[in-house]
C-alpha cells in the first residue's frame, strides 16, 4: 500500500519535471529566435541582381519532411509538388497588405526563395493589414522586417531583400532572377512595370490588388493568357486613382487576396493549374457573393506588349507613362499660390485673437467623425457645389464681410473648395484654405489632435 | 420589357452609387451604345468606364469586339483596383 502511493508520487514528480522540461526547451528556442532575430537584422543586407541561381535538390531533408508533412501526405501535392515548390523561386513585390499574408504563406509553404521588393519604412498606421510586420519595427525596412518574419516561421526558406523602389532602371534582371512574380504593389506606375518586364522576361505575372472593401486576382503572362495592358490599355487618369490612405481599406480585405495570390504562385510552381483557362477573381467583401470568377481570354494578338508585333520592347518611364508617381503616398497640392493660403499658425492667431470667421471642414462626413476643429461646419468638398451647401454656408456667415477659412486633411482638397466659394461670391472677406490641413496642425499647433 | 442586369465594381460601385442595377433592354446595345447609356444614367461613370472593362455573363468581352447586350445578361463593369 505505501510503497504503491510513493510510486505514485515518483511518477507524479517525473510527470512534473518534464514538463517543466518541455518549458524549459520551449523558452530555450523562444530566447535562441530572439538573438537569431537580433543577429540577422544585423547581418541582412540588400542583395543586387543577378542573384545566384537557386541551388535545385534532388530530395527533401528530414527535417524538411516533418515541417511540411501534412502537406506531403495531400494525394494531389505530395512529395513531388513539394519539391517542385523547393526548387523554385518566387519575387514578391510590394511587403504592404497584399504582401503580407502571400510572404508569410509563401514561406511557410516551403518555396526555396522568396525575394522581397519594397522601399517603403513600417509605420503604425500599417499594422492593422499589414500583420507581417509589427509594434517593435516600426521604422523598419519592410523588405528587411518580412524577411526576417519568414526567417522566424521557416528558416529553410532563403529570403532575399531587395530595399529598394523598381523602375525601369533595374526591374528586368532582378524579375529575370525569379521563376514567378507576385505583384503585391499598391500603385498604378509599378503595375505596368511589372506587366512590361514579366511580359520581356517571359515570367507569369500572379496580380493582386485590394481598396475599401474589394479585391481583385489575375495571373497576367501565363500560359497564353492575356497581359495586364490586354485587358487594361490605358492607365487611369492620376487624380481618379484612390490609394489606401485616401479611400481607406480593411485590413482583411487585402490580406485575403495575398492568401489568394500565395496559392496561386504555389500552383504555378507545381503545376496544378496547367489546365486551368486564364480568369480574374474578383473579391468583395460585403456582397452576397463574394467571389466572383470572369473568364478572361486569350493574350490579344493587336496588344502594343505582348501581342504579335509588339510596339514595346524595353522597359519605357512608367511614371511618365502613368502620370503618377511609383509610391501610393499622397503628394501635396500646390493650385493656388501660398502667398493666397493660411498657415497653421496664421489660423491659430485667428483663434486666439477670436476674430470672427466661419471655418469650413470639406473633408468626408466619415473623416470629420473621427476628429474635427471646435466650431466648424462640415460640408464634403463633392457636395459644396450644389445649391443648398452654398445656402449652409451663407447661412452661418454673421456678416457679408466675414471670412471663410477651409480645412481638410492634408490640405488638398481645401484648395478647389476656396475656388468653388470665391466663384459663389459667397463673401467679400478672405476665403482662404489652411496649409498643410489638419494633419500639419497636429504637428505645428496641437499634438493632442488626432491625426489618421 | 425585357431587362438586362448592371454590375459594379470597385470605383465603378462608388460612381454609380449602386452595386447592381436593372436597366430596360432594347435591341443593338454594344459596347459604345452601353457606354453612352451608362454615363447618362450616371453621370459620374465617365472616367470611370474609359479605363474599365466589361464582362457579359461572367466572361469578358473586348471594347472593339462586335457584340450587343442580350435580354437577361448580366453586364459587369470592372475598373481596375491598384491599391494594396
Amino acid at each position: 500500500m505505501k510503497d504503491n502511493s510513493s510510486h505514485h508520487a515518483a511518477e507524479e514528480l517525473l510527470r512534473k519535471v518534464a514538463l517543466l522540461e518541455a518549458e524549459n526547451e520551449a523558452l530555450q528556442r523562444q530566447v535562441q529566435a530572439l538573438r537569431q532575430e537580433q543577429s540577422q537584422q544585423a547581418a541582412v543586407k540588400s542583395s543586387a541582381a543577378p542573384l545566384h541561381p537557386l541551388e535545385k535538390v534532388a530530395r527533401l531533408t528530414n527535417s524538411e519532411i516533418a515541417r511540411y508533412g501534412r502537406q506531403l501526405i495531400l494525394p494531389d501535392f505530395g512529395i513531388h509538388a513539394q519539391l517542385d515548390l523547393r526548387n523554385s523561386s518566387v519575387l514578391v513585390v510590394g511587403a504592404g497588405g497584399l504582401g503580407a499574408s502571400c510572404i508569410l504563406y509563401l514561406g511557410g509553404a516551403g518555396v526555396g526563395r522568396l525575394g522581397i521588393v519594397d522601399h517603403d519604412t513600417v509605420d503604425t498606421s500599417n499594422l492593422h493589414r499589414q500583420v507581417i510586420h509589427n509594434e517593435a519595427r516600426q521604422g523598419m525596412s519592410k523588405a528587411h522586417s518580412a524577411a526576417l518574419s519568414v526567417r522566424l516561421l521557416n528558416p529553410h526558406c532563403n529570403t532575399v531583400v531587395h530595399d529598394l523602389v523598381l523602375d525601369s532602371s533595374n526591374a528586368q534582371p532582378i524579375i529575370d532572377s525569379y521563376d514567378i512574380v507576385v505583384d503585391a504593389t499598391d500603385n498604378v506606375a509599378t503595375r505596368y512595370l511589372l506587366n512590361d518586364a514579366c511580359v520581356l522576361g517571359g515570367k507569369p505575372l500572379v496580380s493582386g490588388s485590394a481598396l475599401r472593401l474589394d479585391g481583385q486576382l489575375t495571373i497576367y503572362n501565363y500560359r497564353g493568357g492575356p497581359c495586364y495592358r490586354c485587358l487594361f490599355p490605358t492607365p487611369p487618369p492620376a487624380e481618379t486613382v484612390t490609394n489606401c490612405s485616401d479611400g481607406g481599406v480593411l485590413g482583411v480585405v487585402p490580406g485575403i487576396v495575398g492568401c489568394l495570390q500565395a496559392l496561386e504562385a504555389i500552383k504555378i510552381a507545381t503545376k496544378m493549374n496547367t489546365q486551368d483557362p486564364p480568369t480574374m477573381t474578383l473579391f468583395s467583401a460585403n456582397s452576397t457573393t463574394m467571389f466572383r470568377t470572369i473568364k478572361l481570354r486569350k493574350r490579344k494578338a493587336e496588344c502594343i506588349m505582348c501581342g504579335d508585333a509588339p510596339t514595346i520592347t524595353r522597359l519605357i518611364d512608367y511614371v511618365k507613362f502613368c502620370g503618377s508617381s511609383a509610391t501610393d503616398k499622397t503628394p501635396d497640392l500646390f493650385l493656388i499660390p501660398l502667398q493666397e493660403r493660411l498657415t497653421c499658425e496664421g489660423y491659430k492667431k485667428i483663434l486666439e485673437t477670436h476674430t470672427p470667421h466661419l471655418l469650413l471642414d470639406v473633408r468626408e462626413k466619415v473623416q470629420f467623425d473621427i476628429c474635427s476643429l471646435p466650431s466648424s461646419l462640415n460640408i464634403p468638398l463633392k457636395d459644396l457645389e450644389l445649391p443648398e451647401s452654398i445656402e449652409q454656408v451663407k447661412k452661418r456667415l454673421n456678416a457679408k464681410d466675414e471670412p471663410v477659412y477651409i480645412v481638410c486633411r492634408r490640405g488638398n482638397d481645401s484648395q478647389p473648395a476656396v475656388r468653388i466659394l470665391q466663384e459663389q461670391g459667397i463673401t467679400t472677406g478672405d476665403i482662404k484654405d489652411i496649409v498643410g490641413g489638419l494633419n500639419l496642425w497636429t504637428d505645428k499647433i496641437d499634438p493632442s489632435f488626432p491625426k489618421y | 420589357m425585357p431587362h438586362f442586369t448592371v454590375l459594379y465594381f470597385a470605383s465603378a460601385k462608388d460612381a454609380a452609387k449602386a452595386e447592381s442595377e436593372k436597366l430596360d433592354w432594347s435591341s443593338g446595345i454594344d459596347a459604345a451604345a452601353l457606354t453612352r447609356l451608362l454615363v447618362q444614367l450616371h453621370p459620374e461613370l465617365d472616367q470611370v468606364l474609359k479605363t474599365s472593362m466589361f464582362a457579359v455573363n461572367m466572361e469578358y468581352m473586348d471594347q472593339d469586339q462586335s457584340w450587343t447586350v442580350q435580354p437577361g445578361d448580366e453586364v459587369a463593369v470592372i475598373p481596375p483596383v491598384s491599391g494594396g
